[in-house]
Parts: C-alpha cells; structure tokens; sequence
C-alpha cells in the first residue's frame, strides 16, 4: 500500500468533518475486513484512512418503540450473540451466523457489509427481507434510504464519499412472522456466498400464507427482492404445486453471471430451489404437503 | 510518515513508530519479533494470525496497527503460563493435533478464546469455534480430538 494519512475521531461530527474536508481521497475504517484487503490488492487510492472505531454510540443495538435501531459498528459476532435481536429480529441472527468464520465475525461490521455493497452480502440480504431503513448523515444533512434503494449495483451504493452510515432501522411489525436464511458457499465457513436467501413469512389460518418476503444475493448485480414470487404467495394456500411456481418466479427473477464461485444457471436454478425449501421448511407442520 | 502507536502486549505496554499501512500482524512481526501470529493468507480467511485483542479472537492481518492504540492484544507467546494453555499442549502433543505447526498458533489460539467462553463446550461448538482456521495436514480431526480433551480437563466435564 501507499503511505497514507490517519485519523480516528473519537464522535460522529469530528468524522463527518474530515470527510467533509477530505472528499473523496479518504475512506472510512470500521471492521477492515474488506477495506483491508482492498488496500493490500491495491483497488483503492486513499490517501486518507478515517477509522471511526471510537465512536462508541455507533454500536449500540437498541428497541425505540416500533423500531430496532442497529448501529453500523455493530460488530457481526454481537448481532449473532445479542438478545434482543434473537427476540425481535432473528433473521439477523440465522444471516449473521453464517458470515465468514467466528475471528472475521469479531470484526466485521453491520455497516460495512453494507456500505462494501457486494451482490452476495450475507447481511444486506436479510435486511433487505427485513425492509430495513438506512439513515445516512453528512457533514450539513441526514436523509432517509430505504433499504431496497439503496444498491445500485456491484459494490456500488447510494451513499457518497462525505457521508456515513449512521443507523439501520427495522420495522418490528413482527408479531407470528417466521423467518429463515440460508446460504450455498463452496464450503461451510470463510465462504463468500454462490446464493444467499432471506425468507419471512407471515402463517395465517388453513395453512394460508398472508405475506411474504424474499431477498436473493449473488445472484444479480445487487442484492434482490423476488417481488414476483412474494406476491404470488400473498393470501395464498401453501401447496407443493405453488411452491414450485413459486421457485420459478423467483428464478425469474434473477440475473446471475458466470463467476469463479458458481455458473450463472446454476445459481438460477439454486435460487429458486433454495426458496421453495425455505418456504416448505418455514410451513412444515402447519399444513399437509 | 510514522505514527506512534502506544498498546499493551502480552500484559506489558509497548510503544512503537508504525507506517499508517501497517497491519497489527506487520507490527507484531516485524517491529516487535513476536513470530507466533503468521503470513497464511493476509487477508482473513485461514486464521494463522489469529491474537486476541481485548479478549476477543481476530485476525490480525486485518486490523491496522493504529486501531490497537490504548487495547489489550495477546499472542500465543502471553499464555504460556495459562491453565488452558497448558491443558491445549499436552493434549495437542498426545493426540498429534499439529504437523507442520504452521496453523497451530491460530489454532491454539482459537481454541483458547473458545475455552475461555464456552461453558459446555460439545463437538458441534469446537468445530465451530476452529471454523475459521485452516489446517493443510492433520485433517482436523486430531485437532478437534485435542480441544475436547483440553475442555474436558479444563471444565471438569466428562468427555
């Protein structure tokens, strides 16, 4: 790497006025586990590291009424282990449990995983099923990003050099909603995901499902909602004839490409599988199939 | 331009003049000849330089030098006196858990970190906690077989 300059204010303003200053020849430093190795493989020029570790409300995880407020420093190993997202929000559990192995967990941020905008992120695609809200702060304003909004595509983000992310919101509109993750990698840990799959779903009675919502990563340029394949499950009665529809419209859903992880017809068949056994799993036991 | 990075190291305080680039494994290696944590892959997916910095297991490879600044980081060379450390190298020894011994700092210190947690510790979490470790010999077996004899001597548990 190039030499560079460092900073590391200890609040939330000091960081947002180097930014500021600093434009687009600095980049933030929280967890490292991308930014780190981006600097080594020189793909990025900074010349100037800003690392916002010390600021400690950052990571803070808290309830504000209908809300669950995650800080962006929230490392991925205290999403796995914390209560109150095992009790409010367990998706980001099941999705934080899967990323990377348990030293990179110890490490790796919420926000990063985030702002780095891989199509494959294992957290942006459970937030994304979680209809998650971004709040993103400048030296001079905050606005509001609504989390399908906000990839625009490979590792590219609504969020500009001057800016942090400075909370994730969820709705905790939760109450009877089941959810699941899963993630095909080439191996069982340290893997970067070939499809990953967030799925909620809401039971009601007679083995109805009243809604739904699926995420799929790494299998378009960004992380996907399967709209498609969400609204063919709205008030509808779970059977295996849908469920296969069902795998078919969220396929169709996708974009995938050829990559050194998987193929491209691969990842679309796999995408499709992956929700239908999802959803079967999430209803097992509610109704016959 | 150097920066002066001021950290606490296997219990003592050190202090040293880093270049911003420079990586908690590039400090520790080379301004500090601690030559436990190790080159695997430099960029956090085989484990060998895993420390503990304030207690919790990272790679270091990961982790600018400059972060570390006022923490707590400890190598394999600050637990050599420990209980757990003892239990972990004779039972490594007896169940030939390391070849090469290229991976077994970060293994010993993963396992470490795991003992020191881990309250009821069962294959499934061994397995777990090591997932972040690679090992090209021993086909992690003997590994697994060594941490669940160190557990149960260190948890008085049955094994």
């Amino acid at each position: 790497m190039k030499d560079l300059n460092y900073s590391s204010p200890a609040s939330l303003d000091k960081a947002l006025a180097i930014l500021d200053e600093c434009g687009d020849r600095a980049r933030i430093l929280a967890g490292g586990t991308d930014l780190i190795p981006a600097l080594r493989r020189e793909r990025l020029w900074p010349d100037h590291i800003v690392y916002i570790g010390k600021i400690k409300r950052l990571a803070r995880i808290k309830v504000d009424g209908k809300m669950l407020k995650i800080g962006p420093l929230a490392t991925i190993a205290e999403l796995e282990n914390s209560a109150v997202i095992a009790k409010k929000a367990p998706l980001i559990r099941f999705a934080a449990a899967e990323l990377g192995g348990p030293a990179v967990r110890n490490l790796a941020t919420i926000g990063g995983n985030l702002i780095n905008a891989s199509p494959a992120a294992d957290m942006a695609c459970a937030l994304l099923a979680l209809n998650a809200n971004l709040t993103i702060r400048s030296k001079t304003a905050t606005r509001e990003v609504p989390i399908v909004n906000f990839f625009k595509g490979p590792k590219l983000a609504d969020i500009a050099p001057n800016e942090i992310l400075a909370e994730i919101s969820v709705p905790l509109d939760g109450a009877g909603v089941l959810s699941k993750f899963m993630k095909l990698g080439k191996r069982k840990s340290l893997a970067i995901s070939v499809v990953n799959c967030a799925i909620t779903v809401k039971p009601g009675d007679g083995g109805l499902c009243e809604k739904a919502t699926i995420a799929l990563g790494a299998v378009a340029p960004t992380p996907i909602r399967a709209f498609d394949a969400e609204r063919l499950l709205a008030g509808a009665k779970i059977t295996d004839e849908l469920l296969e529809l069902v795998a078919e419209k969220a396929a169709s859903c996708t974009s995938a490409i050829d990559d050194i992880r998987g193929e491209a017809w691969y990842r679309k068949r796999m995408a499709g599988q992956l929700v239908k056994n999802g959803i079967k799993e999430l209803f097992a036991g509610r109704n016959d199939l | 331009m150097l920066r002066e990075l001021n950290f606490k190291l296997n219990g003592r305080p050190v202090k040293l003049l880093v270049k911003p680039t420079a990586t908690l494994l590039d400090c520790l290696r080379d301004y500090l000849n601690i030559l436990s944590p190790k080159r695997g892959c430099e960029e956090g997916d085989c484990g060998a330089c895993t420390v503990l910095i304030d207690g919790k297991a990272l790679n270091s490879c990961l982790v600018l030098g400059l972060t570390v600044e006022g923490r707590e980081v400890i190598t394999l060379e600050g637990i050599l006196d420990s209980d757990e450390f003892g239990k972990l190298r004779d039972s490594f020894f007896q169940r030939h858990a390391s070849q090469c011994g290229f991976c077994t700092p970060g293994m010993i210190m993963a396992a470490y970190s795991f003992l020191k947690s881990s309250p009821r510790p069962s294959r499934d979490s061994v397995l777990r906690a090591i997932s972040g470790n690679l090992c090209r010999c021993t086909g992690y077996q003997s590994i697994i077989e060594a941490i669940m004899d160190a557990a149960a001597e260190v948890k008085g548990a049955a094994r």
